[in-house]
């Protein structure tokens, strides 16, 4: 059987599976020519993409060995897809690196996988070794000791250096074809001939330079992880393992003075994949029962397949968070009720989504949609009753100089239309508050009427291109109440008597019109 | 005789011991009496709570002298975008925000409502709430999806020891849920408000008061401070529909309030508790229309009413 794609001008094998290697058939063949060894081939269409999601799949599930992690994209030059894992540090948990290695190959080989895995001391080496290495048994894996990779090396061919074909080819034809040849060659030479790629990778495999393996997630300090003698089913178990977890991460938190912002719990399947569950905070928080808390709601959503083996927690977010101080004042009560606010907010918004919990707050701006904002309420750090950062309320000046307030009672409605009602009016005079209008098929008449408010765009905020007129935009404000003592607030857009410029371009002479935007209590 | 003064000491001292004990029982049976009768613990908290005063002759007709902390109120206005009614609850919202029990600080509040509101009638605008005593370190808005949603925030609301009145706008409201929200609200001892369209005026539910307001001519008047510009009280016409626990003379039909200065007003000049309205012929303070084109906040010439 084999994988076929098309690419370089026909339908060539991408990937052929042993019994057709064994026949004689490689990757890069044409299917006409492969058809005419193996006359009855099966062949599957590739679909990189989903080789790259599963690829980045089993990635993940790596994530139970070592957080870092990362897929090698599959490419057909570079002799097959991989996933990396960096192991520093993390092999004592699983009682050597033997033990990872040989636990990892069985879990993954029962996933259906056909796996070659090797572990040396750089990238390179591995990488190299993995498809390359000859061992006694064929799927045993390769396990270099450290500061012996540049012997493992040394029998292998050039090709296991992550070089293109045609520098493979070139080095073949100068009779370079094993890596030792290249260790004691001069390198000005082979970096003329061959430019800096092959004695990069040489370097690279041999550890003269660092070669990084960048995480497929971002890695945080702050993880914890739980792996169970047997796999679990029961969400019970789950939220009992989420507790002895958080109770761990909240150890490590307090000991660095810092608290979670965001926490991700991750659940590792028996049959290969991973659920993941996120959660956010308001503020800093290192309390096991409010994390539980809103761990809760999402739990009940986590597919847990087969059975759950091991299960992680990371904090990829941190922030300082001083230690608790009982405080002696009187405002113990009320700095009680505001911490309490956090959590509050916290479940809301996990429950009601993103952005479903808002502050309205005031900005100094004289436009009335600009004057009030709704803002996220957990996008402000700061303390709630404490709004150092907004704003002060627009204060008005007099004509004699003292400053008032701009919105003494109802000077400004209660509720204000995102969008201003276009309505009918009808004014006595062309510039003058209307006598009655029709909002939403309702004819309203009108008692009494307070105005104008003129209000003209900012200037100093939309930079009108030159000879722009923008006087249309111009409203004049009134405050309405009809015979029903119902309270509104209208304007009008545009101005009647537009002044009359020689040279004045044609600006646009749109009719003024008439909006409701608001409503008064 | 030192004796016999001793003992009559003794007998008295017994006395006021008994007393004592006795009067300590009495309030340990009624504290299992109500925490029976409702089965919270919190309860406590919720009676205890001072009411919360609106207006003199309000307070006199509502039974706990005061709009109860600890309780369910609901708010009907005409259908439309609700003025009146939002901003009677708005008024209940700030005085509840800004006259916390027991302590002199200030709280904040939840206004919950469904997103689609917004468009529908208007979003919530901070400087008009602001004159209500809601200014944006006091009011924390939600915008959930649908009314299911709103009851479960203003439940999770009550729940929380950090807010000091929470509001819903609700189309719909169960009796079960008006229940749950009055539970809720008495063992926290914080009010609850919903504001509902008035179709459903007559729907039953557990709350303990239901108002019903409409807007009432305003009272317009000059402002010398703002330079002879008008300004005007906003009026509000009261219907106290429903009020658990209130004597039968105590019913409300169409009173007058407004609201100046940051406190609820009796209106002046009415005769007794009973105001008929009709009388559209109330006496019309004047307007102060400026002239067109005139920038706000300049000297304006006193016009004439349109």
């Amino acid at each position: 059987m084999a994988v076929v794609m098309a690419s370089h001008g026909g339908i060539r094998l991408a990937a052929v599976n042993p019994a057709a290697a064994t026949a004689g058939l490689e990757s890069g063949l044409t299917l006409a020519a492969a058809r005419a060894v193996v006359p009855g081939l099966e062949t599957v269409e590739a679909d990189p993409h989903r080789d790259a999601e599963t690829l980045s799949r089993v990635a993940d599930w790596c994530g139970r060995y070592t957080p870092w992690t990362a897929p090698e994209p599959l490419d057909t030059a570079a002799n097959g897809a991989g996933v990396w894992l960096d192991i520093t540090g993390c092999a004592h948990l699983f009682g050597g690196e033997e033990n990872l290695l040989a636990d990892l190959l069985r879990n993954i080989k029962r996933q259906g996988f056909h796996v070659r895995a090797a572990l040396a001391d750089t990238p390179g080496a591995a990488w190299a070794l993995a498809r390359f290495g000859q061992t006694a048994k064929p799927h045993e894996p390769e396990i270099v000791d450290p500061g012996s990779h540049r012997l493992a090396l040394r029998k292998l061919p050039v090709a296991a250096l992550r070089i293109t074909a045609a520098v493979n080819e070139g080095l073949d034809r100068l009779g370079l074809r094993r890596i030792g040849d290249l260790y004691d060659l001069p390198r000005a030479p082979l970096v003329a001939r061959f430019g800096e790629a092959l004695t990069q990778r040489l370097d690279q495999a041999l550890g003269r330079l660092a070669e990084p393996v960048s995480p497929r997630s971002p890695v945080t300090p702050y993880r914890v992880r739980l792996a169970f003698p047997e796999a679990i089913g029961h969400l019970d178990d789950v939220a009992a393992g989420l507790h002895r977890l958080l109770d761990r991460l909240r150890q490590r938190l307090v000991h660095d003075r810092l608290g979670l912002r965001r926490a991700e719990l991750t659940l590792y399947r028996v049959d290969g994949g991973v659920a993941r569950a996120v959660v956010g905070t308001s503020r800093p928080v290192r309390d096991v029962a409010h994390l539980e808390r809103l761990f809760a709601d999402r739990l009940d959503s986590l597919d847990l397949g087969f059975g759950v083996e091991v299960m992680t927690i990371a904090a990829p977010v941190v922030e300082v968070m001083a230690a608790a101080q009982a405080n002696l004042s009187h405002d113990l009560a009320k700095d009680e009720q505001t911490m309490q606010l956090g959590p509050l907010i916290d479940r809301l918004e996990m429950r009601l989504g993103r952005g479903s919990v808002v502050r309205l707050e005031s900005r100094a701006s004289y436009i009335p949609e600009r004057a009030g904002l709704a803002v996220s309420a957990l996008d402000n750090r700061a303390d709630l009753r404490h709004g150092e950062d907004v704003a002060p309320a627009l204060d008005h000046q007099t004509t004699d100089g003292r400053i008032m307030p701009t919105a003494p009672g109802g000077a400004r409605p209660l509720r204000l239309f995102p969008l201003p009602q276009v309505i009918e009016a009808m004014a006595e005079v062309p510039d003058g508050p209307p006598v009655m209008f029709r909002w939403r098929r309702l004819l309203h008449k009108v008692v009494y009427a307070e105005g104008p408010e003129r209000i003209a765009p900012e200037w100093w905020r939309d930079v009108a291109p030159p000879g722009e007129d923008r006087s249309h935009l111009t409203r004049d404000y009134y405050r309405i109440e009809d015979t029903d003592g119902r309270r509104f607030w209208l304007y009008r857009e545009g101005l009647y008597d537009l002044p009359t410029m020689p040279d004045a371009i044609p600006s646009s002479p749109r009719a003024p019109r008439w909006f409701l935007h608001g409503v008064f209590a | 005789m030192a004796s016999e003064a001793m003992a009559i000491h003794k007998a008295e001292a017994d006395r006021v011991a008994k007393d004592q004990v006795l009067a300590g029982l009495r309030a340990r049976i009624e504290g299992i009496e109500k925490a029976g009768k409702l089965g919270g613990q919190g309860h406590q908290a919720g009676r205890n709570a001072s009411p919360l005063a609106l207006t003199p002759d309000l307070d006199a007709i509502l039974p706990d002298g005061g709009l109860t902390r600890g309780a369910l109120h609901e708010v009907v206005g005409p259908p439309g975008a609700q003025g009146a009614a939002a901003g009677f609850a708005a008024a209940l919202m700030g005085l509840a925000a800004n006259n916390q029990d027991g302590q002199d600080g200030q709280g904040v509040v939840l206004w919950c409502r469904r997103h689609y509101d917004g468009q529908e009638n208007g979003e919530l605008y901070g400087p008009g709430l602001a004159a209500f005593g809601l200014g944006p370190e006091r009011l924390l808005e939600v915008r959930a999806g649908r009314d299911h949603d709103v009851l479960w925030a203003l439940e999770e609301g009550l729940q929380s020891t950090a807010l000091c009145a929470v509001l819903g706008e609700v189309s719909d409201l169960s009796f079960t849920a008006s229940r749950r929200l009055q539970l809720a609200a008495e063992a926290r001892g914080v009010p609850a408000l919903v504001l509902r369209h008035d179709s459903q005026s007559h729907a039953v539910s557990a709350a303990q008061t239901r108002w019903r307001v409409e807007s009432e001519k305003t009272r317009w008047r000059v402002e010398p401070a703002r330079n002879g510009t008008a300004g005007y009280d906003i009026r509000w016409k009261l219907n106290l529909l429903r009020c658990r626990g209130a004597t039968a003379d105590s019913q409300l039909e169409d009173w007058q309030v407004e609201w100046r200065d940051g406190h609820l007003h009796d209106c002046r000049g009415r005769q007794d508790s009973r105001i008929r309205t009709g009388n559209r012929t109330a006496p019309r303070d004047f307007a102060v229309v400026a002239k067109a084109g005139q920038r706000p906040g300049y000297p304006t010439e006193p016009g004439l009413a349109v």
